[in-house]
This record gives structure tokens, sequence and C-alpha cells, in this order.
């Protein structure tokens, strides 16, 4: 078949073509056009596919800005918290050069 | 799309680039997934397509915004078939399918996958998003006469694959 009457026919299907009327005798009297017409309207098919959905949210697209306070105040509170719980242990710790003063003074009094 | 989004866009405003970002978001993904066949790989797809979009955004000047989109994301998913040759190959759905409808839909879209890209994409451009023949040659870049013939040559693939279903 004809190339160009194929572009015709493709181009008719698409509304692409204004004076119709002359294509349409044509496929209603030739067979051979009126198959190859079907041919190439069977791809109006496609539009029946539905579209498929995403959860892709907005928000995904747009990369945050990194927040530099808030691991500060977690830090900072971790140590705090953590300060206020082993204080009651931590208070009574002598330093360790009162131990080594005490271990002079205890040899000292051996000697 | 209106002009007022696009320029509000263009000038970074959050609201008017998730206005176009709901528009668009399951046609690209539609149109993706129809190529890839993985839904994975295309919201990636999806996402990065968007990204362009709206990095883009502030070189388009005028004309149709739709086309403008959708060459934007021709480019993206040739370029990435390129790099991945392997995500060619027809993942078959190994569901249980009963029903009618959906059996054709899933005749359809294993016709569309059996098409070369640029037949396929020209087709769901043309059938599924409603492209006139002069946004069709915006997308693809190539004049009207050329955006005619491929229809003609997709057509004809499409109904050998498709099995003539439908004729």
């Amino acid at each position: 078949m004809d190339k160009s009457i194929k572009i015709i026919l493709s181009s008719y299907i698409d509304g692409e073509i204004k004076d119709t009327e002359e294509i349409k005798k044509l496929i209603n009297e030739d067979k051979k056009t009126r198959e190859l017409y079907k041919d190439m309207f069977c791809s109006k098919i496609i539009k029946k596919l539905d579209y498929k959905s995403t959860s892709l949210p907005f928000e995904a697209l747009i990369p945050k800005k990194r927040n530099i306070i808030q691991p500060i105040i977690i830090t900072a509170s971790a140590v705090l918290i953590a300060f206020i719980i082993l204080y009651p242990s931590i208070r009574n710790i002598k330093p360790i050069y009162e131990i080594i003063n005490n271990l002079n003074t205890y040899s000292e009094v051996l000697k | 799309m209106n002009n007022e989004t696009i320029e509000m866009a263009k000038r970074g405003n959050k609201e008017a680039q998730k206005q176009i970002y709901i528009e668009y978001k399951d046609k690209i993904y539609t149109f993706c997934f129809f190529r890839l066949k993985n839904r994975d790989d295309a919201e990636d797809l999806t996402q990065d397509i968007f990204l362009k979009v709206f990095k883009g955004v502030v070189t388009f000047k005028s004309g149709n915004f739709k086309a403008w989109i959708y060459r934007i994301a021709i480019n993206h998913i040739l370029n990435t078939m390129v790099r991945r040759k392997n995500f060619m190959e027809l993942r078959e759905n190994t569901a249980v399918v009963k029903q009618k409808n959906i059996i054709d839909t899933l005749d359809v879209e294993r016709a569309l996958n059996k098409l070369p890209e640029k037949f396929s994409l020209l087709l769901i451009l043309r059938e599924k998003e409603g492209l006139d023949y002069k946004e069709l040659s915006s997308v693809f870049r190539v004049p009207i006469g050329t955006i005619k013939s491929r229809l003609v040559k997709a057509r004809e693939l499409f109904k050998k694959f498709y099995g003539g279903k439908n004729g």
C-alpha cells in the first residue's frame, strides 16, 4: 500500500486533517483502505490504559536544609542528664593528688 | 497550566512548583512506568525528572509547557535507558489475572514494550496524552512530516505486536 495513503489515514485518525469527506468515502468504498484504517485505529486502545498513581510526595523532591542546632541541643541535653544522674556518685570522689598525698603520709608513717 | 503559576515557579515559589508537580506527577510516572515496567525505577526517574524541571524552569521562555516537560522526561528516559540497557528486558507480570480488561491492559503494555522507544513514547504521548502533531514535533525536535511517518510505523508495529485484538 502506498505510504502516502497510510500517512493520510493516520493523520485522519488523529484529527489532523481538515477535509475528511474524501477520506471517509475512500474508507467506505475501498476494502483495502478500510482494512488499513482498522489496523491503524488499533492503537487507540492505548487511551484506555489507566494512569499509574505514585505516592511520591512533593516534599521528597526538595532537599531539606541540614539542621545544625538540633543535634547540638540533643547532645547538650544528654550530657546534662548524664551529669545530673551521675553527680551523687562522683561528688565524693577525691582528686588523685589527695590520694597520692595520703599514700605518701602513710608511707612516711610506716617508715 | 497557567502562565502565572509557571512564572511563580520560575521565581522558586514552592506552592507553584507543588501545583505543577500535582498536575503532572501521575502522567510522568505512568509515562516512565510504561517504559521501565518497574515501580521503583519509575519513581526514581519521576523524581529526577521533576528535579530537572524545577531546576530548568527558569530557562522556559514561552510556548507549550506540557511539551517542554515531556521533552525533559523523554531525554531523561532515553539517557537512563542507554545507561541501563538491561532493563529493556520485559519483566513478566506473574500476578494471577482473571479479569478480561486487565488482560487487555497487559497485552497493550506488552505490545508497547516491544516497540522501539521512539515509537512507543510517541504513541503514548499521542494516544494517551493527546499531544497534537505540533506538540509532538516540539517534544521530539523533528519536523511534523517525520512525526507523521513515525506514527504510521508505530501504529503498524503496535498492531503487529498487539495481535489484532482490536482489529
